[in-house]
């Protein structure tokens, strides 16, 4: 499983009948990074795509499984898929220091210092 | 299977049902320590906890059926990958 963020979706419509209405993102996981000492989080350069039944838009950090784990939230064992994003992540820890997410312009900040949304540790 | 080091924590409000009430572990994958780029080029696996580790532990992490297994909730669930193993000592060239 990974952690990644949405870069953008796709479409295909000359595709295999069991894919039929699946909704398609483009995603870059992300890679560890140290900075100035600590470990910080960056996006990879590879680009994988997921099935989305959650929901996730553009920009937003998705949680993505592989496999059986994928066809489980896709309803089904018996498509011609691997990818799917199974949950949209609030807030990620990084060692001991506070949690932190991504903002809607990519920087990662404080998730405290997000506007709305619970604090992190309530809504695993 | 791999081994690699426990960086951080995963929380998520919307997300598939079967993933309830499970601690999601980043784990940082394990290179040769002469080969680590920075920043690495292998992406942060997550992975559910069944072995109660904690930030800075290295740990054993499997995958698919084998890793579902150990988390005792049958197969039909959104995970793939599950922490099995704290390491204790190992052997070996230096792992960054």
């Amino acid at each position: 499983m990974y952690v990644g963020r949405v870069i953008g979706a796709l479409w295909a419509s000359r595709k295999e009948t069991t894919l039929t209405g699946m909704r398609m993102l483009m995603i870059r996981p992300l890679r560890a990074r140290r900075d100035g000492g600590r470990d910080t989080l960056d996006e990879s350069d590879q680009v994988i795509v997921a099935a989305d039944p959650i929901g996730a838009g553009v920009g937003e950090t998705v949680l993505v499984a592989m496999g059986r784990a994928a066809r489980s939230v896709l309803g089904s064992q018996d498509l011609g898929w691997q990818v799917a994003v199974v949950a949209i992540v609030d807030a990620m820890s990084l060692g001991d220091l506070p949690p932190v997410a991504f903002d809607p312009d990519g920087r990662l900040v404080d998730y405290d210092a997000l506007p709305g949304g619970p604090t992190a540790g309530t809504t695993r | 299977m791999l081994t690699g080091r426990v960086v951080g924590e995963v929380w998520a409000s919307r997300r598939h049902e079967t993933l309830g009430g499970l601690r999601l572990l980043i784990v940082d994958p394990h290179v040769v320590k002469d080969r680590a780029t920075d920043p690495k080029t292998a992406a942060l696996v997550v992975a559910a906890d069944t072995v109660d580790a904690g930030i800075g532990d290295e740990v054993i992490v499997a995958y698919g059926r084998a890793g579902r297994s150990a988390i005792r909730r049958g197969h039909d669930i959104a995970v793939e990958a599950a922490v099995v193993g704290v390491i204790d000592d190992r052997s070996g060239p230096e792992l960054g």
